[in-house]
C-alpha cells in the first residue's frame, strides 16, 4: 500500500485511462461505436481540400468578374452575367455541339473495338496472354504522348502515315489532316479510339470471364447460332459493365482536353474547339477565370444531367 | 432400335488421352448412367454425345445419323447441365421456351408445350420469374423442364442433382425415376454417385481412367462386378478385399487368406464356387460385400470370432470394424446387434457370397 503512495501522479482522463500510455486509450476508443467516424475523419478532410472545395470555389467564381488582363474591372459579383453572354457566343455553341459529336463518335469507336478486342481475346488459343497485356499499351500511354505520337505520325511532310497513303497511291501529296475541318474531328476521333479503346477492352475481357461457358453450351444444344448467342448471353452478360464503362468514358471526355490540345488546340478555327477546351483557353489564354467557372459549371450540369438521366434508362432496361 | 451406338470413341486434349476406345450401345427407352470417380472420363463422353467437344476418333450414332460432325443442335438431343445453366436474363419461360424457339415453333405451341411440362414439374407459377429469383431446387426443376419441353431422340444429364442438398436430392431422384418411367425417354446420365446410379439406371457404364471396366444392368454390376475395381466402386461401406490363395487338397477347394502382421492363418471352404480351371496355389483377391458378413447362427455358413475395433451406429444398421487374418474388414449387422468396443463375436458369410479376382489382373474369376 505504501509502495502504491509513493507512485508519481500520473494524468487520468474521466474514464480513468492513463492518457501518457497511448496503447491504453486508443484501445478503449477502438471500442466505441464512433471509432468508424474517427477513422473517417482524414479522408473527409482530403476530399474536402481537394474535391468540395475548388468546386464551389469554381462555382462561386462563374458568378464574379476576374479578368487579369482587365483589373480595372474588379473582381466583384456580377450574378448570371458570365452564363448570359455564354448563351450569346457564337463559341460556346460550337463547341457545345462538338463536345456532343466528339463523345458520341469516341465513345461509339472505343466500345466496338474494345469489345471486339474483348471477344477476340476470350478464347483459349496459345499467346492470348501476351497478347492481353500488350493490347494495353495504348492506354498506358499518357493523352499528351500519344496525342504528340499521331501528330508526329500525321504531319503533312514528316509524317510515316501520308508517306505510307502516298506510296499507295491514295494521296498524291502529303495532307495536313488537322488543318482540314472537314478531318481534323475525325482523325482526332480516331486517335482517342485507338488511346481510349484498351480501357473497354480491358473491363469487357474481364466481365466475359465471368459469363459461365455452361451457358454457351446450353444454348447450342438448345439451337441458338453465334450472333443469337451474343444476342441472348453474351450482351446480357455484359449489360451492368457496359452501363458502368460508358459512363466512367464519357466523363472522362467531357472533362479531359489533353489530346485535342496537342492535335488541334481546337482548330482549324474552332472545328474541334470542344467544351472543356474552351474553359481552359477561357482561364489560361484570355485570363478570364470568371467566364471558365462559368463554362466549368455548365460541362458539371450537363454531365450531372446525363449520368441521371442515363442510369435511369440503364435501370429500367435492366428489369 | 438402337438410340445411341457409340463406336471405339477416343478423345484427346493435348497428348492426353481421356477417352480410350469407348464403346456401347443403348437401346431406346434405357436409362444409361455413366458412373465412376473424378476424372474417369465420363463427363467428356457426355460432352462428345452432346457434340460440345470433337471427336478424336471413333463414331457416335444418335438415332441412326453418325453425329461426328453434326452442330449439337442437330444432334435431336437435350441437356440439363450441373450449373443448370439458365439463361439469367430471361425468365422461366423464356428460359424453357428457348430451344423451341430456335427451332421456329410458333408461340402459340410454345407456351402449349411450356404449360404443359411447367404443370408436369409444378414450376407453373414460376413462369415469370428470373432464374436469380429461384432456389437451388426450383432452378433444377426448370432446367429439367428446359430440356422436356423439346420432344428429343436423347436426354443428356450432366450431375444434374449434385448441386442440391441431401433430402432434396433423393426428392429429385424419386421424381426423375418416375418421369423416365412414365415418358419411357432415352437418357445418358453423368454421375459419381453409386447411389443414383443404382436406382436411376437401367444400365450403368462403370468408367475408370479412360475406359469402361463393366457396362451391365445395375444388380449385374452389384452382384457379379466385373473387376476389383467395380466391386470397390459399387456398394457402400466398400467391399472387403483380403489376399488369398486357392488351395486344392483332397476334399473341396479352400481358400487361405495370406495372414497380415503376425496373425494366424485362416481357410475359407469355397466349395463349388471356382471353375476347375483354377490351379492350386492361384493368388486372388478375395472379396466379401460387408453386407454379406452376418452375426454367428446358420450352420450352413463360414463362422468365425473377430475382435470388434469400431462400431459406427447408422440408425438403419451398425457398422462393426474387425480383423480377420489381420486384415481389418467391416460388417454390416442389424441395428439391433450392439458389439461393445473389444468384443470377441461370432461373425459369418455365406461362402457363396463370395467374390475372387484375378490377383495380377484384378479380373473376376467366379
Amino acid at each position: 500500500m505504501a509502495v502504491q503512495a509513493e507512485m508519481p501522479r500520473r494524468p487520468r482522463s474521466a474514464a480513468g485511462l492513463d492518457l501518457l500510455r497511448p496503447g491504453q486509450w486508443l484501445g478503449w476508443v477502438s471500442e466505441h461505436r464512433y471509432w468508424a467516424y474517427f477513422l473517417i475523419i482524414p479522408s473527409i478532410l482530403f476530399i474536402f481540400a481537394i474535391i468540395i472545395y475548388p468546386t464551389a470555389n469554381g462555382i462561386i467564381l462563374s458568378f464574379r468578374e476576374m479578368r487579369l488582363t482587365r483589373p480595372d474591372l474588379g473582381t466583384g459579383f456580377i450574378g448570371l452575367r458570365h452564363y448570359a453572354d455564354m448563351l450569346d457566343d457564337p463559341v460556346f455553341w460550337v463547341a457545345l455541339i462538338n463536345t456532343l459529336k466528339w463523345v458520341v463518335m469516341s465513345v461509339t469507336l472505343e466500345f466496338a473495338l474494345g469489345l471486339a478486342a474483348a471477344l477476340a481475346l476470350n478464347r483459349d488459343l496459345p499467346g492470348i496472354r501476351l497478347i492481353s497485356v500488350l493490347i494495353l499499351l495504348p492506354w498506358f500511354l499518357p493523352n499528351v504522348v500519344a496525342g504528340n505520337i499521331w501528330a508526329l505520325m500525321l504531319d503533312p511532310r514528316l509524317g510515316v502515315l501520308n508517306d505510307i497513303f502516298i506510296k499507295l497511291g491514295f494521296l498524291s501529296e502529303g495532307k495536313a489532316w488537322f488543318a482540314d475541318p472537314d478531318t481534323a474531328l475525325l482523325i482526332a476521333v480516331i486517335v482517342e479510339g485507338w488511346h481510349g479503346y484498351p480501357f473497354f477492352a480491358l473491363l469487357f475481357l474481364a466481365a466475359l470471364k465471368g459469363i459461365p461457358k455452361d451457358l454457351y453450351k446450353a444454348a447450342a444444344v438448345d439451337g441458338a447460332g453465334t450472333l443469337q448467342a451474343f444476342w441472348q448471353i453474351t450482351l446480357p452478360g455484359l449489360k451492368m459493365i457496359i452501363v458502368a464503362v460508358v459512363i466512367l468514358r464519357v466523363i472522362g471526355l467531357v472533362n479531359s482536353p489533353e489530346l485535342l490540345l496537342i492535335l488541334t488546340g481546337g482548330g482549324p478555327g474552332n472545328a474541334t474547339q470542344v467544351l472543356s477546351l474552351y474553359a481552359f483557353h477561357s482561364a489560361y489564354l484570355l485570363f478570364d477565370f470568371g467566364y471558365a467557372g462559368a463554362l466549368s459549371v455548365v460541362m458539371f450540369v450537363i454531365l450531372m444531367v446525363f449520368c441521371v438521366i442515363y442510369l435511369r434508362v440503364s435501370r429500367l432496361t435492366a428489369d | 432400335m438402337e438410340a445411341l451406338r457409340i463406336k471405339a470413341v477416343r478423345k484427346k486434349f493435348g497428348p492426353l488421352e481421356v477417352l480410350k476406345g469407348i464403346s456401347l450401345d443403348l437401346e431406346e427407352g434405357d436409362f444409361l448412367v455413366l458412373l465412376g470417380p473424378s476424372g474417369c472420363g465420363k463427363s467428356t463422353l457426355l460432352a462428345l454425345i452432346a457434340g460440345l467437344e470433337d471427336i478424336t476418333a471413333g463414331e457416335i450414332h444418335i438415332g441412326d445419323v453418325i453425329a461426328n460432325d453434326l452442330h449439337p443442335r442437330d444432334r435431336n438431343i437435350a441437356m440439363v447441365f450441373q450449373s443448370y445453366a439458365l439463361y439469367p436474363s430471361m425468365t422461366v419461360h423464356a428460359n424453357m421456351a428457348f430451344g423451341l424457339k430456335m427451332r421456329g415453333v410458333s408461340t402459340a405451341d410454345q407456351d402449349e408445350a411450356v404449360k404443359r411440362v411447367a404443370d408436369m414439374l409444378d414450376i407453373g407459377h414460376l413462369l415469370e420469374r428470373k432464374p436469380g429469383q429461384l432456389s437451388g431446387g426450383q432452378r433444377q426443376r426448370v432446367a429439367m423442364g428446359r430440356a422436356l419441353v423439346r420432344d428429343p431422340m436423347l436426354f443428356l444429364f450432366d450431375e444434374p442433382l449434385s448441386n442440391l442438398d441431401a433430402k432434396l436430392r433423393v426428392q429429385m431422384r424419386s421424381e426423375i425415376k418416375k418421369l423416365h418411367n412414365r415418358l419411357q425417354t432415352t437418357v445418358v446420365y453423368v454421375t459419381h454417385d453409386q447411389v443414383e446410379a443404382m436406382t436411376l439406371a437401367t444400365k450403368i457404364a462403370v468408367m475408370q481412367a479412360g475406359e469402361i471396366q463393366q457396362y451391365a444392368p445395375p444388380e449385374e454390376i452389384y452382384n457379379r462386378p466385373a473387376n476389383a475395381f467395380v466391386a470397390g466402386f459399387v456398394g457402400s461401406p466398400q467391399m472387403n478385399f483380403l489376399p488369398g490363395r486357392l488351395e486344392r487338397g483332397n476334399g473341396d477347394p479352400r481358400l487361405r487368406i495370406e495372414p497380415a502382421n503376425g496373425a494366424t492363418e485362416c481357410t475359407i471352404p469355397i466349395g463349388s464356387l471356382v471353375e476347375s480351371s483354377l490351379g492350386n496355389g492361384e493368388e486372388v483377391i478375395v472379396g466379401i460385400r460387408p453386407e454379406s458378413i452376418r452375426p454367428a447362427g446358420s450352420s450352413s455358413t463360414f463362422t468365425f470370432d473377430a475382435a470388434i475395433e469400431l462400431v459406427e451406429m447408422t440408425g438403419a444398421d451398425t457398422l462393426a470394424t474387425f480383423i480377420l487374418g489381420g486384415h481389418e474388414m467391416m460388417a454390416r449387422l442389424p441395428a439391433e446387434e450392439k458389439p461393445a468396443l473389444g468384443d470377441r463375436i461370432g461373425l459369418s458369410f455365406d461362402p457363396a457370397s463370395v467374390h475372387l479376382f484375378d490377383r495380377h489382373t484384378t479380373v473376376r474369376l467366379n
